[in-house]
């Protein structure tokens, strides 16, 4: 009774193979090439160092675009979390007229309006505001634009999470502050802690916003520096920009694996879209 | 003046009217227990008391204060919710002290009165353990200890034993009940569960649709039902309900004729018969009914008979060791004399054994 | 009216009003503004960026022969067409059901795999596919050498089918997850029911996977429209070249607004977009509700 099992375990492993190996060879390079003493196009293997790292190092301008992606990023993370969560709370926690509208305008409003779609009249408000080349415009546009995501997907949490917790409290006595503080934000940390790393990687990750809303080399960020790498004419610098994006790209993968061994995928959908 | 008292109370949800116009009073010494199905204003009831739900109508005391629009902190109520509520990020310890914590309790009292109900709830080994690691029953006197812990007016415990496996149940329920005795003040209990309301209770009110449909003590309830629902809500087999005609002064159940006169004369022609399963006894002489046996269903101690006359079904217990009988089998049952109701066809009760028996 | 205790009205008011705002000013508006935008003939420079003049519907009618409007909107389709509905949904539905009821471990490693496409940030995903692509020395040119192919230039000769094919590379986690999420949802004892009489495996996926998990087969296709439709990446893999050929709308937006500062146009461009987004969005959100009820 085994046979049959096997074989078709055997032909899944079959049809497998060649899919994954189509997945991995890409990230292979990633991971590959910075290591390479002699790093080239192609995933080879030669003698492992790490002079690639050391000369992002020395590169002023990889690390001032390391400085502006962290400033980007940690204001975003900032905004989008404490406003998703006083909004995601009164949302979950309270019921008033017109919400259930309320809702609909907001996701409907995130899923079309991209900043792909929405570039133009993105940078012309960003222009009137006087918020071109400026961190501020970047941070504040960014948030806009994750903001309804990250309230649905905290609210969805905080509805999870039984009111009879909070109502426990209310008649034992506490006072509404009482109930935040002790009682609620305690409860709900992992949400929180949660949105706030999948908005960090996602504002980490952008590309387009500050592509179109920054102007000054030394405001760009690493997303940007990278593009100018390696599209700058000449010969492009294969270790150097490889051992840059390695290190870039670390932390978005260290925060979603994170996030997948706590919480699984039922937080990604939504936000990384 | 009662201890807590409900008059005229509604509460209603946009279209439910989840408690309709509910009026009762709970003495200080009282174990009152809310009972009825799934859905019928229990909780809200409860609720309500606690301040946790404001009433459209009506006024609510406690202890002779009017808190109809009180805060709950300021009723001074303790509650175990039915999913106990405890808190996952605060350990056993920090639980129970809470509600001591947010009145602002000295600590070295606070630490006295945690090892006094941990100790008489026998939790005191698991005081710094976290809710998720410590078993149903446990959580369930974690839950007590917390409510205990508050020298309350009144306590509100909302179907605290139906997270419990069976087994459990039985022995929380026992464990209940010894522990109101050291409470001192009145409890209000909430269950769907007759057998836990007739267990614990020194009064229990019997709830349907978000309406009181009786309120009396255990005995009262079981003895003598106010109406068809309560009669049949209560018991296990619950009571036998019969939709029979009277004419001449006897009932006619299907094509038979009870042998049994009544001795009203301004009876309707529609009525319900309602006799208790223990109250059923299978005779070898001619009895008060023609039967045929359905099914048998040893249980142990009793044995539940299920037979049908006519369309009806009716069930009885025994209590032999023996039923020298089958199923097919035609036998005669007769009803205990005083122990026969009579509803009327809107389903109240208009007459029990009591004038019966006088026959 | 209920739970008055938790939070009053002028609480409510104040914890919304921050997020309320952001969203208003940088999501809301921008989506209304450019049909306004739109209608004006502003550009970035010159006389027209002072004072820009209304001119109606102009920009609108001229996307209706404009050749290269056409010709985005038709890669577009072809780009969504062959990426998110031929490649996401196709490629994720193999692996969803290749590592169905199989180990953990096994798949474990295929989604982390997939996963990791999907996540890595979209400059260094670029970066690494024209590594990739590469005609002389990319990996998938010298593998093919070993088996004795001739070296393709990619880019130049097969643009959508890089693209496309760059795409299913990076989107096909979601749709691999959510079919994975979505297999678990039928209850074992339907397959094995099947297993016990014998069913062969084309009909048990015809007969029970597949109308078990059809709503989420639905959703994942309107949802991956969408986003594919809104993609930006393969501007920086290809810059829209070669001769146009991969140039997908967002791309010709980007291109009238920021290359000819056409800024009137390109938010003509940009509502056309928004209102197909629009579309999609409306049938997801319809869908989704129906489900739930
Ligand atoms: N917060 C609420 N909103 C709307 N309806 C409610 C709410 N709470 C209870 N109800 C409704 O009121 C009725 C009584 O509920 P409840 O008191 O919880 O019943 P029980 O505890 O007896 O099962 C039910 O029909 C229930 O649906
Ligand atoms: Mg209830």
């Amino acid at each position: 009774m085994k046979d049959p099992k096997r074989l078709s375990k055997i032909i899944s492993y079959i049809i497998l193979a060649p899919i994954l190996a189509f997945f991995v060879a890409p990230i292979l390079w990633l991971l590959v090439t910075p290591f390479s003493l002699r790093p080239s196009l192609f995933i080879s293997i030669s003698k492992p160092t790490l002079n690639n790292f050391i000369r992002v190092f020395q590169n002023k301008t990889a690390i001032n675009a390391f400085k502006n992606s962290v400033i980007i990023s940690v204001g975003v993370v900032l905004l989008v979390t404490i406003c998703a969560l006083f909004a995601a709370y009164v949302l979950s926690r309270h019921y008033f007229k017109g919400r259930d509208i309320l809702l609909y305008i907001l996701v409907l409003f995130s899923s079309i309006v991209t900043g792909v779609a929405a570039m133009v009249p993105i940078f012309m408000l960003n222009l009137r505001l006087g918020l071109i080349d400026k961190e501020l415009g970047v941070i504040l546009t960014i948030a806009g634009g994750m903001l309804p995501t990250s309230i649905f997907i905290l609210k969805d949490f905080f509805d999870s999470i039984p009111r009879s917790f909070e109502e426990a409290a209310l008649v034992d006595g506490s006072s509404p502050l009482q109930i935040m503080f002790k009682i609620f934000l305690p409860l709900s940390s992992k949400g929180i802690i949660v949105i706030a790393m999948l908005v960090f990687a996602q504002s980490w990750s952008n590309f387009l916003i500050p592509f179109i809303l920054l102007r000054t080399h030394t405001k760009y960020p690493v997303s940007i520096a990278i593009y100018t790498f390696f599209t700058e004419v000449g010969v492009p610098d294969i270790g150097m920009i490889s051992a840059y994006a390695l290190l870039y790209t670390a932390p978005v993968i260290v925060m979603y694996f994170l996030v997948e061994r706590k919480f699984g995928f039922s937080f990604y959908g939504g936000i990384k879209g | 003046m009662p201890w807590v008292e409900f008059v005229n109370v509604v509460k209603r949800f946009s279209d439910v009217t989840a408690v309709n116009n509910v009026s009762f009073s709970i003495e200080k010494h009282d174990f009152f227990t809310l009972l009825g199905p799934s859905g019928c204003g229990k909780t809200t009831t409860l609720r309500l008391i606690a301040g946790l739900e404001i009433p459209d109508d009506g006024k609510i005391f406690i202890a002779d204060q009017d808190v109809t629009y009180k805060l709950p902190k300021e009723r001074n109520v303790a509650m175990v919710f039915q999913n106990y509520a405890l808190y996952p990020h605060m350990t056993v310890r920090e639980n129970i002290s809470y509600p001591l914590v947010v009145r602002k309790i000295p600590k070295g009292e606070i630490e006295k009165r945690v090892r006094f109900v941990a100790e008489s709830l026998q939790i005191s080994q698991l005081l710094d353990r976290y809710p998720q690691q410590i078993s149903g029953g446990q959580q369930q006197r974690v839950a007590l200890a917390r409510a205990m812990i508050q020298t309350p007016t009144v306590f509100l415990l909302d179907e605290p034993l139906s997270n419990l496996d069976a087994k459990l149940r039985l022995e929380a329920r026992s464990f209940l009940k010894h522990l109101y005795t050291e409470l001192g003040t009145a409890v209000v209990y909430v269950t769907h569960d007759q057998a836990e309301a007739m267990a614990l209770s020194t009064k229990i009110a019997v709830m349907d649709n978000g309406c009181i449909k009786q309120i009396g003590s255990p005995k009262e309830i079981y003895n003598e039902p106010a109406n068809i629902f309560v009669a049949s809500f209560i018991g296990n087999p619950p009571m036998n309900i019969i939709p029979c005609k009277i004419s001449d002064r006897h009932f006619l159940v299907g094509e038979q004729r009870l042998q049994l006169p009544i001795p009203l004369t301004e009876l309707e022609e529609d009525a319900y018969l309602g006799i208790r399963p223990e109250n059923i006894q299978i005779v070898t002489a001619q009895g008060d009914l023609r039967a045929q046996i359905f099914v048998i269903e040893p249980l142990g101690v009793e044995t539940i008979i299920t037979f049908n006359v006519d369309s009806f079904q009716l069930k009885c217990l025994a209590f032999e060791d023996d039923i020298p009988y089958k199923p097919g089998d035609m036998i005669w049952i007769r009803f205990r004399r005083d122990k026969i109701h009579i509803f009327d066809k809107d389903g109240n009760r208009i007459q029990g054994s009591e004038t019966c028996d006088s026959h | 009216m209920q739970k008055k205790y938790l939070i009053g009205k002028k609480a409510v008011v104040l914890l919304l009003i921050p997020a309320l705002i952001l969203i208003s000013i940088f999501l809301i508006f921008p989506a209304i503004w450019v049909l306004k935008l739109g209608m004006t003939n502003e550009t970035l420079t010159g006389i027209k960026a002072r004072e820009p003049d209304f001119v109606g519907f102009e920009n609108f009618l001229r996307i209706f022969s404009d050749r290269f409007f056409y010709n985005a909107l038709r890669i577009s389709l072809l780009f969504v067409f062959g990426s998110a509905i031929v490649g996401q949904a196709g490629l994720g539905m193999i692996l969803a059901l290749l590592t169905y009821r199989k180990s953990r471990r096994l798949r474990t490693t295929v989604q982390s795999i997939v996963i990791l496409a999907w996540i890595i940030p979209e400059v260094v995903v670029a970066y690494l596919w024209i590594a990739f692509l590469d005609k002389d020395f990319g990996t998938l040119n010298v593998t093919l050498s070993w088996f004795g192919f001739e070296k393709v230039n990619w880019f130049y000769n097969h643009p959508i089918l890089t693209i496309v094919l760059f795409n299913t590379w990076r989107g096909t986690a979601y749709s691999m997850l959510l079919f994975s999420a979505a297999l678990e949802t039928i209850p074992p004892s339907y397959l094995e029911t099947a297993d016990i009489i014998g069913t062969s495996a084309w009909r048990k996926f015809k007969d029970i996977v597949l109308p078990n998990i059809k709503s989420y087969i639905f959703t994942d296709l309107i949802l991956i429209t969408l986003w594919t439709f809104n993609v930006f990446t393969p501007y920086l893999l290809t810059g829209g070249g070669p001769a146009f050929k991969t140039e997908l709308l967002p791309i010709y937006i980007y291109r009238n607004a920021f290359r000819y500062f056409k800024i009137g146009y390109g938010s003509a461009i940009s509502t056309v977009v928004l209102l197909i987004n629009l579309l999609l969005a409306i049938f997801y959100i319809t869908l989704s509700r129906r489900k739930r009820t």
